[in-house]
């Protein structure tokens, strides 16, 4: 099992009081599996994805991520797990924008203290379709390029976990289909495990398995 | 509409904080510029009136005879004031006591200006008027010598007089002729009874006027047309005493400290401004999307700045009006007089300010902000363009530049500013691009702290380079501020040493030397040159087919020396070789007063006595030294047959004041000056407005700190995204921290060397053009200015990278 959690709960304060984000999430997802988890806006997708990957704390519950107790871990501590085992993929891209194509994917890599960075970065840029494009900036790129970028950073740093937020959210249907095919032949090659947020009922169709949130509830 | 939604964005913006810098930097300006301004304006307003009381008056004429009737009717017609006096040296007896005494006699209108500070007894006295028939003043010392009390009868020629106070102050006392000798006052009218005046008596008849600029103009040019040599016309602005000179120093001590605030508070303007503009783009795309035209964007935000603006002027004019009262509190005692109200100049300025700062450091990033493509923003693609421009560049600078002259009104100390920082900003930019211009290795370096710092510094070196530059304008400004306070100060107060001499001996006879020379010897006082005086009338010979524009026709009281008295410096010719074909050396002001160059031939005129001779040297004059100083110095080849009266220097120690009673009842005829009084006055000067210059440099280190705030929140702000996205893939916040203490750190390094570059530029301008002071290296401020950049900076990178690596990546990636 690479993640599981246990009655997870998200609380944050407001005006009204104490607002509930996600209420008593409880799921599991074996490794190499993918799993898609939709719904409609508001009801505590991006929120799920976050505790997920460690990129936030639980008010309450647990979740395990290749066996580390993300609910015990401090924000450092849950970096250090998200170094070795987590690769993200955004809507918006979230390319850094003052460094080239190659920069860019080279950057997981570095942190994890790989010699070989520059040249898994190549390789997976040529994967993506990109090698014309290694010393390009973000900003010469179209969207799908600059999606692809992406993708190929999350696969670069060998991570268990691929976390996928609406991947195609910000994209044309003829390229986000393009960009979708490309993250489960990518996935399939590493053996990852594929978290994808999705409105999109294609790509959501294509999970081994799906996961529907309702006002921070499962259906 | 529109006004109410910019109040509504303008409430929202400060409340949120989010203008708090731009803010607070506004309202330090203006509080600076207004509370220095208005002070000084006071101060300026009080100079003027202490220089006509130092003269008594706006002009005086002194001469050796009566003002002939025509030129007295000519005048009379003027209707200006005026009060008579007529100066004059003679003995005061009292019983067994005997003493030469300067005599005043002076008509009912004295005091023109001013008044007298008298005492009678135990209790002090300020009068406007002269004293009664029959009623002479005297000073304390002619008291002490004669052993006379209040009330006693004190013999003026043919006269006795009650002594019915003693002077402590009077107006008009040291321009005077006899004036070094102790003083006595009398009412004209008893000056027939003492019988001392008499034809033939050296007398000198002094008239003062005071009246507006046009008729003293006027009376100007009827006395010039009837002056005769050796009379004198002097002027209140001719004044150049120590005291008006400490005070004047002081004006521009506040005003160096008061622009260096003014200008930082300007940049740090300019930074938030981009800041706020940055934060705006995403607003002004969703305006113009929904149809908002350009130029109501653009009125849109020129009346939140307006707001702003006004707001800023409101709070910093009542801030900068508390802080020049309590600058005038610390000053005052030194007014024998209230401060006069201020005008409302300052209060101008002070708005001026504002409006300057708005107009060259927000107005350039208004323009970009209105001109942003709604397309190009709402895709995320154009936030880059935002950063800088020629426009933004060149309006800066015109607006640095009209900010300095608007403040100093000053265009030697405006333009030592400007250049100062322009050169070292060129230096520093260049410095920093050469530096980090080759990048070997690929990606960012994200493994450890240092290669992450260094990468970043290469990285980003262009915006690096302009943090770094604003960092060097708070350092260097801040230096040359600590300077001012420290180095600047103490070299001022060196110009007054502890042994500075406080008493002049005048009117030495040669045979008095040598027993003065034993008397001095005996009671442990330190004996300095003597200089014999001869008063001489100089007149400037035309060269073949030249006319003299300036003639010089006035009378000088000239020494003669092989040896160039101790401060004063050589400037142009050379000093006496000790032959017969040695001429005259004269004073930089002389020179310049008469336009007399090297090799100009004069006549000297001096008992019974003409001389063709030249200008052989012209000297720098250190006016400051408490020294008998000359305009005319001769060689003593040209003066062997002229009879002289001999001056010198002394420094009494305060322990042994006695000294000197003891030394007037052995040499009756030689006559002592103390300048105690004037010494103190300095002194304590200095002393209060290196306590005022604390309250300014507060002021310019909280400029600096919003300076250095805003230029590092504005480097953070693109920071803030590239932390969130290391993080997401597992950077640690030590890693993050680490790398931005070393890269700040490095940075702070530079600023703090270039700020010193700057500093140290700067005061060697302010000391030499601006102060008249020696330059000197300042060591200390290459020290101070890089480690405090170096920590200072770090710190509050750390302080600010904390408060990052605190938020949720998640939050920062969702929101940006």
């Amino acid at each position: 099992m690479i993640i599981k959690t246990l009655n997870l709960t998200k609380k944050v304060p407001s005006e009204e009081g104490e607002l509930i984000i996600l209420n008593s999430i409880s799921l599991e997802l074996e490794k190499e599996k993918s799993i898609a988890v939709i719904g409609p806006s508001g009801s505590g997708k991006s929120t799920l994805l976050g505790l997920l990957a460690g990129l936030d704390s639980p008010s309450s519950g647990e979740i395990y991520l290749n066996s580390h107790p993300l609910h015990d871990l401090n924000e450092d501590q849950r970096a250090e797990v998200r170094k070795e085992n987590v690769a993200f993929v955004f809507q918006s891209f979230e390319l850094l924008p003052g460094l080239t194509a190659l920069e860019n994917v080279m950057l997981p890599s570095e942190l994890n203290l790989d010699p070989e960075a520059e040249t898994r970065a190549s390789e997976y840029l040529k994967r993506v379709g990109l090698s014309n494009r290694l010393q390009h900036y973000p900003r010469q790129l179209s969207g799908g390029e600059q999606q692809r970028v992406a993708i190929a950073r999350a696969f670069a740093c060998n991570a268990k976990v691929l976390f996928a937020d609406e991947p195609t959210g910000n994209l044309d249907k003829k390229t986000g289909a393009k960009i979708s095919d490309l993250l489960f032949e990518v996935n399939a090659e590493s053996s990852n495990a594929l978290v994808v947020v999705t409105h999109d009922s294609d790509l959501a169709s294509r999970c081994d398995d799906q996961i529907e949130l309702s006002e921070g509830m499962t259906i | 509409m529109l006004f109410g939604l910019s109040l509504k964005l303008f409430w929202r913006e400060l409340r949120s904080g989010q203008l708090s810098i731009m803010f607070f930097a506004l309202v330090l300006a203006v509080a600076t510029v207004s509370s220095i301004s208005l002070f000084t304006d006071r101060l300026e307003k009080a100079l003027l009136s202490e220089t006509q009381e130092f003269l008594g008056g706006d002009l005086k004429f002194e001469s050796s005879d009566l003002i002939d009737d025509d030129a007295y009717e000519e005048i009379n017609q003027l209707r200006i004031k005026s009060t008579e006096m007529v100066l004059f040296a003679s003995m005061l007896a009292s019983g067994e006591n005997l003493q030469l005494a300067s005599i005043k006699a002076v008509d009912q209108k004295y005091p023109l200006v001013g008044g007298l500070e008298l005492k009678s007894g135990s209790s002090k006295e300020y009068v406007k008027k002269p004293p009664n028939r029959g009623y002479v003043w005297l000073d304390q010392r002619l008291m002490e010598i004669l052993d006379l009390k209040i009330g006693e009868l004190v013999s003026i020629g043919d006269a006795d007089f009650i002594v019915s106070h003693t002077i402590i102050s009077e107006p008009d006392r040291a321009t005077n002729s006899f004036a070094f000798a102790p003083k006595a006052i009398i009412n004209t009218e008893d000056l027939q009874a003492t019988n001392i005046v008499q034809p033939g008596s050296r007398v000198r008849f002094s008239t003062v006027y005071l009246g507006t600029e046009e008729k003293i103009l006027t009376l100007k040019n009827i006395l010039q047309r009837i002056k005769q040599p050796g009379d004198d016309i002097r002027e209140a602005q001719d004044s150049n005493d120590s005291l008006g000179k400490a005070i004047e120093r002081s004006g521009n001590f506040f005003l160096l400290g008061g622009l260096l605030a003014v200008l930082m508070a300007a940049f740090t303007v300019g930074i938030s401004s981009q800041r706020f503009s940055r934060r705006h783009v995403e607003y002004v795309a969703i305006l113009k999307t929904l149809g908002t035209k350009s130029w109501e964007i653009k009125f849109l935000y020129s009346l939140i700045f307006l707001e702003l603006g006004i707001f800023a002027i409101f709070f910093g004019l009542t801030l900068g009006w508390f802080m020049q009262e309590a600058f005038t509190g610390i000053l005052k005692q030194y007014f024998p007089t209230n401060l006069p109200s201020p005008g409302f100049g300052p209060l101008v300025v002070s708005s001026l300010t504002v409006l300057i700062c708005l107009m060259g450091f927000v107005y350039p990033n208004l323009i970009k902000l209105v001109n942003i493509s709604p397309l190009n923003i709402l895709r995320r693609e154009d936030k880059q363009n935002l950063n800088s421009s020629y426009l933004m560049f060149i309006l800066a600078l015109t607006a640095m530049f009209l900010l300095v002259f608007l403040y100093t009104k000053t265009l030697l100390l405006s333009s030592i500013v400007f250049f100062s920082i322009l050169g070292v900003f060129t230096i520093g930019y260049g410095l920093i691009l050469v530096s980090f211009q080759s990048k070997t290795k690929k990606g960012l370096g994200a493994n450890n702290p240092f290669s992450l710092a260094w990468s970043e510094l290469h990285r980003r070196k262009y915006t690096n380079s302009l943090q770094v530059l604003a960092f060097t304008m708070a350092i260097g400004l801040s230096l040359i501020a600590f300077s001012a306070r420290t180095d600047l100060m103490s070299t001022w107060e060196t110009t007054l040493p502890e042994d500075s001499p406080n008493n002049f001996l005048i009117n030495i006879s040669k045979t008095d030397l040598n027993p003065i020379s034993i008397f001095l010897k005996n009671n442990g006082i330190e004996e300095s040159p003597f200089y014999p005086i001869t008063n001489t009338v100089i007149l400037k010979l035309p060269k073949d087919g030249e006319t003299i524009s300036k003639p010089i026709d006035r009378n000088f009281n000239a020494s003669w020396s092989n040896k160039l008295p101790e401060n004063n410096k050589i400037i142009s010719g050379e000093w006496f070789k000790g032959n017969s074909g040695d001429g005259l050396s004269i004073s930089n002001s002389i020179a310049l007063r008469y336009q007399l160059n090297i090799g100009d031939p004069v006549k000297v005129f001096f008992s019974n006595n003409e001389v063709n001779t030249y200008i052989q040297s012209i000297r720098e004059v250190n006016w400051d030294s408490f020294s008998p100083n000359f305009f005319v110095i001769g060689s003593p080849s040209i003066f062997k047959d002229s009879p002289a009266t001999y001056i010198t220097s002394l420094h009494v120690p305060r322990e042994k004041e006695k000294v000197i009673s003891k030394f007037m009842s052995e040499f009756k005829t030689v006559s002592v000056l103390s300048i105690n009084a004037i010494i103190d006055q300095v002194n304590s000067i200095i002393e209060q407005v290196s306590k005022a210059l604390e309250v300014i440099l507060g002021l310019t280190i909280f400029s600096a700190i919003f300076l250095t705030i805003a230029t590092i929140q504005d480097g953070f702000n693109l920071r803030l995204h590239q932390s969130a996205v290391l993080r997401t893939f597992g950077a640690s916040t030590s890693l993050l921290q680490k790398s931005t203490a070393l890269e700040f750190a490095l940075l702070g390094l530079l600023a703090g060397l270039l700020g010193a570059l700057l500093a140290q530029l700067g005061i060697f301008f302010l000391e030499t053009q601006v102060f008249d002071l020696e330059a000197v290296f300042h060591a200390n401020i290459w020290l101070i200015g890089p480690a405090v950049g170096a920590i200072l900076i770090c710190a509050l990178s750390v302080i600010l990278i904390v408060s990052i690596t605190k938020k949720n990546p998640k939050e920062i990636i969702y929101n940006s």
